[in-house]
């Protein structure tokens, strides 16, 4: 029987202020799973609830925010906000699908980096300022692929989560 | 006068490792120590100093806010890329990592770097 949205969530929240719910660009879930209200409770519910090393990462994102121009006095620029946002979002779905969040950097180019880590096998998207990606997955520092975060982003579940 | 860069010269990188962070819990440092800035969509060149040419204390500048972490110039050269002294007046020792510094090319040199413990 399908939980019903009261029995899911004790407090009712603002679904205005929540990132976008289901991001097709990352999604591997059926669309017709997506489309039943229950599960996007369940997608609600799951937000309102990341993981204490989501949370974390999320939190050091938020404080790349602060970067002034130099920061590294090598010259870098302060990290964009659109790459944070876009970011934020990435990790709020990763967590979702159990990635081993480890660690999370700004460019000296307004990017910034997500780095997931399981055994041997590393994985790293980036977030650049003008709204691209890029995943690169390797093992044993040996590299593995080189692409997109959404056109890799099943290839970056297999590879970590197996 | 220019020095040739030897093979088996190691490279100083500072990396700063306060906030942000760029050294990881395992002490190995993210890629992008070895990122270099794009000026108007083209990469500049790598600064690092000649271990040889030079001390800790002076390659660091900043202890409070940076780590120095060493490459070989072999493993520079071994992935594509090359160096090249670079001296200036107020830095006989430094040098430019060139070539294309890609990411998995900056993952590479990331991940060959070893931390070198100064001033702790």
């Amino acid at each position: 029987m399908p939980a019903s949205n009261s029995l899911m969530l004790d407090i009712d929240p603002d679904v205005s202020t929540l990132p976008r719910i289901v991001d097709e660009r990352y999604s591997v879930t059926d669309r017709n799973t997506i489309a039943n209200t229950t599960s996007i409770s369940i997608v609600v519910f799951s937000y309102m609830t990341l993981t204490t090393a989501a949370k974390d990462i999320v939190s050091k994102i938020n404080h790349f925010k602060t970067l002034k121009e130099n920061w590294d006095s090598y010259g870098a620029l302060p990290t964009s906000a659109d790459a944070i946002n876009e970011a934020i979002s990435f990790v709020r779905m990763a967590d979702r699908n159990l990635l081993p969040f480890y660690f999370t950097a700004p460019g000296p180019n307004g990017e910034l980096v997500i780095e997931f880590r399981r055994g041997h096998k590393e994985a790293a998207a980036y977030f650049n300022p003008d709204n691209t990606t890029e995943l690169i997955l390797s093992e044993n520092n040996q590299t593995i692929l080189e692409g997109s975060v959404e056109e890799n982003y099943k290839d970056l579940l297999q590879f970590i989560n197996a | 006068m220019k020095e040739i860069v030897r093979d088996d010269d190691n490279l100083l990188r500072r990396v700063i490792f306060t906030s942000p962070n760029y050294v990881k819990p395992d002490q190995s440092v993210t890629s992008f120590a070895f990122q270099p800035r794009r000026i108007n969509n083209v990469p500049e060149m790598l600064s690092v100093d000649i271990e040889r040419l030079t001390n800790y204390e002076a390659s660091i500048a900043d202890r409070f806010n940076y780590r120095l972490y060493a490459i070989p110039a072999r493993t520079v050269r071994e992935i594509g890329l090359d160096c090249e002294h670079d001296p200036l007046l107020e830095n006989y020792a430094h040098a430019l990592i060139t070539g294309e510094i890609s990411k998995a090319r900056s993952r590479q040199l990331a991940s060959s770097a070893r931390r070198i413990h100064y001033p702790d």
